[in-house]
């Protein structure tokens, strides 16, 4: 059983993985993460920056799907610019969006390493770049490319951007309001990794993010898979405790309404990274 | 004497048969049917509106050609034209314009007067009448009503690869090969997965305008069309064939106004099949159809293709080829109405928009 399969069925059953059974697309830095913005609805896949950049195959696969972006046979515009599907066996997708341009238009065998095209200015992504996606069609969702790439070699724990607590419109961030009222809030969790180099920060929801409030936990969730069911695309962890999370368009966590009662309260948070790094912190809150 | 009597008695009698006959068996010449054209008008950079006839702004017909695009009044010609940005999708009901990375997203009618600044971040779209926008990450798609009021919003399971929609039903099929029917309030009324070959996906979708059947182009190894018609409570297949075709990019496919024909590309040309007898015959073409029209009345198809050099191709919907004529051009776009079709055409800096009349004569 080779690791990509091992990965599939480590997904499958919902343990985290590190087997690596894909090449990264491209040396380039990772520039929104799973489940990061991207002009107002999150992402299905990780955005790589860089203009100029080869994009290679990330493994051996044959072409499933090929949109150029000025495709006359639909009047269905292509948000996400030229892009390549390529069917990799075992029931997984890999897609590369937002490319310029295709290397080899037409091609439908793509050796591993194959250049599929070059990263530059396309669809409406923020900075020149490209996504990468991998689809499982057999369980019918997306699935984080970290789970199955290479790990990063990254030493730097994620930043904690900011938490608040919102019930009808009304923000309260954790840090400034010592004092609120008591009621039902949603905590929302802004994160972001620190890029590499002079790479500034990488936008997204953290692969890992736990919550205690008042020691009991509310969440712990892994940002491993994404699904669109009735209608609502979803980026929830493989279930272990807790409610279900949902991520914005702006790549913030938002944990559902939780009935907050007069008195003190702490809220504890816990963010990973896929590599391992993490940052906690804590807030002791009065409502009144 | 005798001999040479009954040799003009001979050539008399059958000069006298021949003239009869051609008096009185006479047959009249059957009309042909010929092109005329009506007017034909330059396309300039920038045309505003006022410019342009007093046509009833909903009598207007739409064109893209090349970089330019506007509206046409079947009767007196061009009524407005604007050479597109970045992109730009128009229908009859109006249009709208989007930069790479768009900011306000504008949905105009002809006139070019603001309905709505779309809510919506995402690459707009028209289809008649209706007003679409899909988002970023190509799998969320929403509707617009023509004040802006959101008429529904949804997210697909994967890349949303086909699109079609008439005035009541908008279907979507997928990357991963599942077809979607969604009504105008937003409601799922078909959820299919076609199947069947080894990799799933849909090429290309249609619906016809009663809603009554919807038709797929899906799956590779093999690629197969199906047709799904409305029954009681269910949209049911009535009809699919496997083909030889494996399309990896978007197909086109309609049906045809009076929803009797499902016209489709296929290997080879264009696939045609009848809703009533449900048979189906291809009409052989030398190059992938851009757009194809159907001719109101008559058993005729025109196709505009789109190889080294673009043509029209006019054909039976049996498949007997009428007329084939090259067009000088980079771009060309074909409408039709009634017994009138409108042909656009583009070549370097100069499109020109004319139109012709299928007269009997």
């Amino acid at each position: 059983m080779g690791p990509r399969i091992l990965s599939l069925v480590a997904l499958a059953l919902g343990v985290a993985t590190t087997s690596q059974a894909l090449d990264w697309p491209a040396a380039a830095p990772v520039a929104v993460e799973f489940g990061g913005p991207n002009a107002g609805s999150p992402i299905q896949g990780i955005v790589m920056s860089g203009s100029g950049v080869d994009i290679r195959a990330s493994e051996a696969g044959e072409l499933v799907f090929e949109r150029a972006t000025n495709d006359f046979h639909t009047k269905l515009p292509s948000a996400t610019g030229e892009t390549l599907v390529l069917e990799g066996g075992h029931g997984l997708a890999s897609v590369y969006a937002y490319l310029p341009s295709v290397a080899d238009p037409g091609a439908e065998n793509f050796v591993s390493d194959a250049l599929i095209g070059k990263s530059g200015p396309a669809g409406l992504l923020d900075a020149d770049g490209f996504m990468f996606a991998l689809y499982d069609r057999k369980a019918g969702r997306w699935v984080n490319p970290r789970v199955f790439l290479p790990k990063s070699d990254d030493a730097k724990a994620p930043l904690i951007r900011k938490v608040s607590l919102e019930s009808k419109g009304k923000i309260w961030v954790l840090g400034d309001s010592k004092s609120i009222p008591q009621g039902s809030y949603s905590i929302i969790v802004d994160t972001a990794e620190q890029g590499t180099g002079t790479q500034g920060l990488v936008i997204g929801p953290p692969w890992y993010l736990r919550v205690l409030v008042n020691g009991e936990k509310v969440v712990e969730a892994r940002t491993e898979i994404a699904e669109a069911k009735n209608g609502v695309l979803s980026f929830y962890p493989s279930p272990r405790e807790g409610a279900s999370i949902v991520i914005d368009g702006n790549g913030s966590v938002r944990v559902p309404p939780r009935s907050f009662s007069r008195g003190k309260s702490v809220i504890e948070l816990l963010v990973r990274d896929f590599a391992g790094n993490e940052r906690s912190a804590a807030w002791t809150l009065l409502f009144e | 004497m005798e001999e040479k009597t009954k040799v003009r008695i001979t050539v008399a009698v059958t000069s006298l048969i021949g003239i009869a006959y051609f008096f009185l068996c006479a047959v009249p010449l059957p009309r042909q049917l010929v092109l005329k054209p009506r007017w034909d008008n330059a396309v300039p950079d920038s045309y505003p509106y006022a410019a342009g006839s007093s046509a009833p702004v909903n009598s207007l017909h739409s064109f893209q050609i090349g970089e330019r695009y506007g509206f046409f009044d079947g009767n007196s010609g061009l009524v407005f034209a604007a050479t597109r940005g970045y992109g730009v999708s128009v229908s009859d009901s109006g249009y709208v314009a989007w930069e790479m990375k768009p900011g306000l997203l504008q949905f105009k009618d002809p006139r070019g007067v603001v309905l709505f600044t779309s809510p919506a971040s995402g690459y707009p779209f028209m289809d008649g009448a209706r007003r679409f926008v899909i988002a970023a990450n190509q799998e969320r798609i929403s509707e617009f009503d023509a004040s802006g009021a959101l008429l529904w919003e949804r997210d697909f399971p994967s890349f949303v690869t086909a699109f079609a929609s008439n005035a009541a039903i908008t279907v979507i099929g997928t990357m991963d090969g599942r077809l979607f029917g969604i009504d105008r309030s937003g409601k799922e009324i078909l959820s299919f997965a076609p199947g069947g070959s080894r990799i799933d996906c849909v090429y290309g979708c249609a619906v016809s305008p009663d809603g009554r059947n919807i038709a797929a182009t899906t799956g590779l190894d093999k690629q197969r069309v199906i047709v799904l018609e409305k029954r009681e409570e269910a949209y049911r297949v009535t009809w699919h064939r496997w083909t030889d075709s494996d399309f990896r990019r978007p197909v086109s496919m309609a049906f045809t106004p009076d929803g009797k024909e499902l016209v489709f590309e296929t290997t080879g040309g264009l696939g045609v099949y009848d809703t009533a007898t449900r048979r189906e015959r291809v009409i052989s073409m030398q190059d992938p159809v851009v757009s194809s029209a159907a001719i109101t009345g008559r058993d005729m198809l025109l196709a505009l293709e789109r190889g080294g050099r673009p043509s029209i191709v006019a054909a039976s919907y049996g498949g007997l080829g009428y007329f084939r004529f090259p067009l000088v051009a980079d771009d060309s776009t074909l409408v039709s109405e009634g017994n009138a079709i409108f042909l656009g055409i583009a070549k370097g800096d100069s499109t020109s928009l004319l139109r012709l009349d299928f007269v009997e004569e």
